[in-house]
């Protein structure tokens, strides 16, 4: 076997998660500014050496904005899609490996979420939780769970029937550990896709509902509300909408790329 | 012996539909009136008379005084003979309103999701067959780029570009064909761009992963084994495969966006249905949210049946069920 | 590798064509040839459908409600309510009483006032307008069932009565000092019109005639060709358009597809006046208040006169108005703007955070608290009110939470009067403060000022008082004990604008912010 060489982009792509992951773990060693202090003779300003990337429509420090507006975001991100899988997961493996009526009812209430569109369900959902970072995560987990459980159950489909599982029921291992312990751990690496996948997808959604005024609470700084302001000072200041728009693009194209290797490092054979 | 499993299979399919669309309105009755703001209070309004007597009244003439369960029968009881209420804002007939959106929304669907497809097959061809190439890295990073922006910024940059810059395009509003064909099309451009951008990335994607599977499947490669060239066989043979597999991707977009397009729509003016029941759920419009996502449930639900049972008629070897 | 070039090749583009989008704002550094290409493309844009004239006015949501005695967004008030209906009197740009469908009245005694009518005047359905629509219309509003929201307004209003053909008489149960500057916005419907269809299908007198309705799209008016100032009116066509985010209203206003732009922001009317083509109209004054409502039945704290003021002296309104306003707006010194009789400077909490920890200290808050200050979604500048006060509160040690919340949320959390503290804006009707005492105050009476007994007989008398001292004395004591507990917040008065485009001429904007549109002209 030899081993696989991995692509620059991959590595680039790592790099800016990575850096987004610090960023929200330990914003104050990397910001210049507090977040939230004001300079409103100073606002709508360009980059320059007080300010690396300029500053919003209060005098705020962009950068220090953006990257205080990780944690929020990320955790919106990565919370959404842990969300997903702890709900979608479970019940993936339940519908899959139970089968008949209960698979059935399972999949018909899955179907039921799935049977209109997500950012109109996410609409729906938030107007109920009134928006915040926490209901964004529920909001989004509600939607998205379900395309988890399809594919933990669509995997766990195609395992039960394999000797291993088979063996292990000959065993007498009981449901749950053969659920578990047998099944899980090969569904991980479709899991850890979707895991990324999901991610992604979040960081756009709180961005679409930052825009139709159903994100986060002001003053708190997060990527996708950043942008919603930002859009409002279009013709004031291109900055200003550059810096969100450019930090969420590289962070979500980043993490769809390592989505994208991950696929390829679990599937060899696939994108070979 | 074909046929008669097809209609077996359609007609579970069919009791399966209906116990997900019963699922369905009842969530969304129940969703709508869980959120917070009174459309009684939204009639009343900041300055109108604040006493119980007043709203007791109003609530009354829109039908709000009933327990809800008492209201969901009265409503999908209507809803089966074809009435589907009138506005709560102003006594408009909701069938008619979402009537007038549905066609909207589907032109701007159709034609984004063609302009995806034309363009999705024959890039997504292109980069399976030049696997690693500069062709197929430059595919792969656009599509991947398309995939990362959030929608509303390209809508925005284009906007800034062909309206404002350039004056070339009319940035908001929407014009039926029939009352003017040629400014329709012009208002169509930037939303069905800013769609179908995103739709090409995932057919994109979706046809390249598809071909390059084929290309390794044991089938190609036994036929290669004879001598033929890969790309050849692949016309010859698979592209029948990827289209059918295409068609699922394709039905089941097109579910999404109906209904799903708010944020282009807003964005563009362009009035179609899911801006359209968004604005009802702001306003607590009962009647149209719940008319409105009846409908596009429905249409999901029947595009993704008729979309199966394409796919079983076209692919002989996939087993119904 | 060549994966990577590619991204930072693709992130150029992006780049580049924004910053090009960013030169747009700057069209005056232009060579003066490209105004005149961009013209040209405006005028082909705009002329999508022949030769009629066209006026297409933006606004800020869908108007989806056409009967103007239960509509009372101001969206509709200020765009149709006095162009597709007309009242018998309005208040004109200088706050006069113009003639509409009246065309003198009398003042006969305290209670009783006499108006001749317009003669010749048809509705949009055909009918003739007499003194029984006049009649109608007041039986109208006053019938319950109809839930018309002026029926508080004319509680007081005994009878209506035709004289003949043209002449009416309105008989008071008491003296209403605001009786005309209510009669100046109420809008005169038709007899004979379907009441059951008002809400789709308005009939009234005014220059345009209603045609069609559109969800979200547009709400098109055409000349009423029997229109009794016919004249005047040049416009062939008005179309309203409906627009969820203003920085796309105003790149079409620059595309030269939107001609006016109603409920105008200051920050935008800058925008505005920095583009080429484009122009902003601003009303001579303005009854328009930002004010924040304060719960005081909900917080302890808010009722405490030292705490409140601590809080009022960390209020830096004019950083606002100079930051955010641009110094168009007035810092308000009571809370009833400048322009209004019996107005008198009360507030004397000026911005000074020290003197306001000092204050605070020695009150039983001294450590702060927190409470939720509810915002409606779409408002920056309220919005920014806020989070301004916010910072400054932050250091008092007093937490805002702010609750950022659409329309039908805000609504009911204002009506249930379920907040801590809520901003919410007023354009006070007439010159006579008894309407806004009437409509704000008197609402306030069971929960904000439940514990004020004094302001709310106040509120009380001066609606009836007719004689002019007695009411200069009670309103001035109502503007003081505002002054004192502070159940509204007044913080500043806010211009009316509208944007255009140059070529848009003899618009009518009064300090209400309503808009009369007949003499409009096209160039």
């Amino acid at each position: 076997m030899k081993i696989k060489r991995v692509k620059a982009t991959t590595i680039g792509a790592l790099v800016v998660v990575f850096a987004a992951i610090l960023m929200a773990v330990v914003p104050s060693l990397l910001a210049t500014h507090d977040p939230l202090e004001m300079d409103m003779v100073h606002k709508l300003q360009g980059p320059s050496a007080a300010h690396w990337l300029g500053t919003d429509e209060y005098g705020r420090d962009l950068w220090s904005r953006i990257v205080y507006g990780a944690r929020t975001t990320v955790a919106v991100g990565f919370g959404s899609a842990a969300l997903s899988a702890l709900l979608g997961i479970p019940v993936g493996l339940i519908a899959g490996y139970a089968g008949g009526i209960t698979d059935n009812i399972i999949m018909r209430f899955m179907d039921a979420c799935q049977a209109f569109p997500s950012i109109l369900l996410a609409i729906l959902v938030i107007t109920i939780l009134e928006p915040s970072a926490v209901s964004l995560i529920i909001t989004i987990s509600i939607v998205s769970f379900p395309a988890f459980a399809r594919i933990v159950r669509s995997n766990v489909l195609s395992l039960k029937k394999r000797e291993f599982v088979e063996a292990a029921r000959a065993f007498g291992a009981n449901r749950l550990y053969i659920m578990f312990r047998t099944i899980l751990p090969n569904c991980i690496s479709a899991i850890t896709v979707e895991f990324s996948l999901l991610a992604a997808t979040a960081i756009l959604l709180e961005a679409g509902m930052s825009f139709l005024g159903l994100g986060i609470q002001p003053p708190k700084p997060a990527w996708g509300s950043m942008l919603s302001y930002a859009n409002q000072y279009l013709n004031q200041s291109v900055n200003y909408m550059l810096v969100p728009t450019i930090t969420i693009f590289l962070v979500v194209l980043s993490v769809n790329l390592v989505g994208d290797a991950l696929r390829d490092w679990f599937d060899p054979m696939k994108l070979k | 012996m074909r046929i008669s499993s097809i209609v077996k299979y359609c007609i579970k399919r069919l009791a399966m539909a209906v116990i997900v669309l019963f699922l369905v309105t009842v969530v969304v009755f129940t969703a709508i009136r869980l959120a917070p703001g009174d459309p009684v209070i939204a009639k009343i309004g900041p300055y109108g008379d604040q006493s119980q007597e007043n709203y007791d009244r109003i609530a009354a003439s829109l039908g709000l005084d009933k327990p809800i369960p008492t209201q969901y029968f009265i409503w999908i009881g209507d809803c089966l003979q074809g009435d589907f209420g009138v506005s709560l804002r102003n006594n408009a007939d909701v069938g008619e309103l979402i009537g007038q959106k549905i066609w909207v929304s589907l032109e701007l669907i159709i034609v984004a999701l063609l302009l995806a497809v034309c363009m999705a097959i024959p890039l997504g061809i292109l980069s399976a067959i030049k696997k690693g190439s500069v062709i197929d890295q430059i595919l792969t990073v656009f599509s991947s780029s398309a995939l990362a922006m959030p929608g509303f910024c390209v809508g925005l940059l284009l906007i800034v570009i062909f309206s404002v810059r350039l004056g070339v395009l009319p940035p908001n509003g929407y014009i039926s064909f029939a009352e003017n064909p040629k400014q329709n099309i012009r208002l169509l451009v930037m939303p069905a761009i800013t769609l179908g951008l995103f739709e090409m990335a995932v057919f994109t994607r979706f046809v390249r992963a598809e071909t390059i599977g084929i290309l390794n499947s044991n089938f190609i490669r036994t036929v290669k084994a004879k001598g033929l060239s890969k790309t050849k066989i692949y016309f010859k043979h698979a592209l029948k495969n990827t289209l059918v597999t295409f068609i699922t991707v394709i039905g089941s977009e097109f579910g999404t966006l109906l209904g799903g397009t708010i944020i282009t729509e807003q964005l563009f003016g362009w009035s179609g249905l899911g801006w359209f029941i968004y604005q009802s759920v702001m306003n607590r419009d009962y009647p149209v949210v719940q008319a409105g996502v009846l409908f596009v449930a429905v249409s999901f639900v029947i595009i993704n049946m008729v979309v199966d049972i394409i796919y079983t008629m076209i692919d002989p070897r996939i087993e119904l069920n | 590798m060549k994966y990577t070039k590619g991204l930072a090749a693709f992130l150029a583009v992006v780049m580049i064509t924004s910053s090009m989008a960013g030169c747009g704002s700057k069209k005056e550094e232009q060579t003066g040839a490209a105004p005149e290409k961009q013209e040209e493309q405006q005028q082909e844009v705009a002329t999508g459908t022949g030769d009629a004239k066209e006026l297409v006015i933006g606004i800020n949501g869908d108007i989806d409600d056409f009967n103007p005695q239960t509509n009372q967004v101001l969206n509709f008030i200020n765009t149709m309510l006095f162009n597709c209906f007309e009242c018998l009197i309005h208040l004109d740009e200088n706050m006069e009483y113009a003639m509409d469908l009246a065309t003198e009245y009398e003042m006969v005694d305290e209670t009783t006032y006499v108006f001749k009518l317009r003669e010749g005047v048809k509705f949009h359905n055909g009918e003739d307008f007499t003194a029984e629509d006049v009649v109608y219309t007041f039986q109208y509003i006053q019938d319950e069932a109809n839930a018309a929201w002026r029926i508080t307004q004319y509680t007081t209003l005994e009878s209506v009565t035709a004289d003949n053909d043209y002449q009416v008489t309105f008989k008071l149960s008491v003296p209403n000092p605001a009786f005309l500057d209510s009669l100046a916005y109420t809008p005169i419907l038709c007899k004979s019109a379907d009441p059951a269809t008002l809400s789709i299908t308005p009939v009234g007198t005014g220059a345009f005639q209603f045609v069609s309705w559109t969800p979200n799209d547009n709400i098109t008016l055409e000349r009423f060709a029997d229109y009794w100032d016919a004249d005047k009116v040049s416009v062939d066509k008005m179309i309203i358009k409906p627009f969820a985010d203003y920085s796309v209203a105003i790149t079409n206003m620059e595309a030269g597809t939107l001609d006016l732009l109603s409920t105008l922001s200051v920050e935008n009317a800058q925008v505005i006046e920095s583009k080429n083509g484009l122009k902003v109209i601003q009303a001579k004054e303005s009854n328009k208040v930002e004010e924040i409502e304060i719960g005081r039945h909900n917080e302890e704290a808010l009722r405490d006169p030292n705490v409140i003021k601590a809080m009022m002296m960390a209020f830096n309104a004019d950083l606002l108005n100079e930051q955010v306003y641009n110094g168009m707006g007035k810092v308000a010194t009571s809370c009833f703007p400048s322009g209004v009789k019996y107005h008198k400077d009360v507030y004397d909490a000026p911005y000074d955070l020290e003197a306001a920890k000092e204050l605070l200290s020695t009150t039983d808050y001294k450590d702060g608290f927190s409470f939720d200050m509810y915002i409606l979604t779409g408002y920056a500048e309220e919005e920014k009110a806020a989070m301004i006060w916010q910072a400054d509160l932050a250091q008092l040690g007093i937490n805002m939470n702010i609750q950022k919340c659409e329309f039908s949320v805000w609504l009911d959390t204002y009506l249930n009067r379920s907040y801590d503290m809520i901003v919410n804006n007023y354009s006070m009707v007439g010159t006579d403060p008894s309407t806004y005492c009437s409509i704000i105050l008197a609402q306030l009476s069971d929960y904000q000022t439940a514990d004020l007994p004094r302001l709310n007989e106040l509120v009380e008398a001066g609606s009836k008082e007719t004689d002019d001292t007695k009411r200069a004395a009670i309103y001035e004591e109502i503007q003081t004990i505002i002054a004192e507990s502070y159940p509204v917040f007044t913080y500043i008065e806010v211009p009316q604008l509208l944007g255009a485009m140059d070529r848009v001429e003899g618009v009518e904007l009064n300090n209400m912010g309503h808009m009369f549109l007949k003499n409009v002209s096209l160039k």
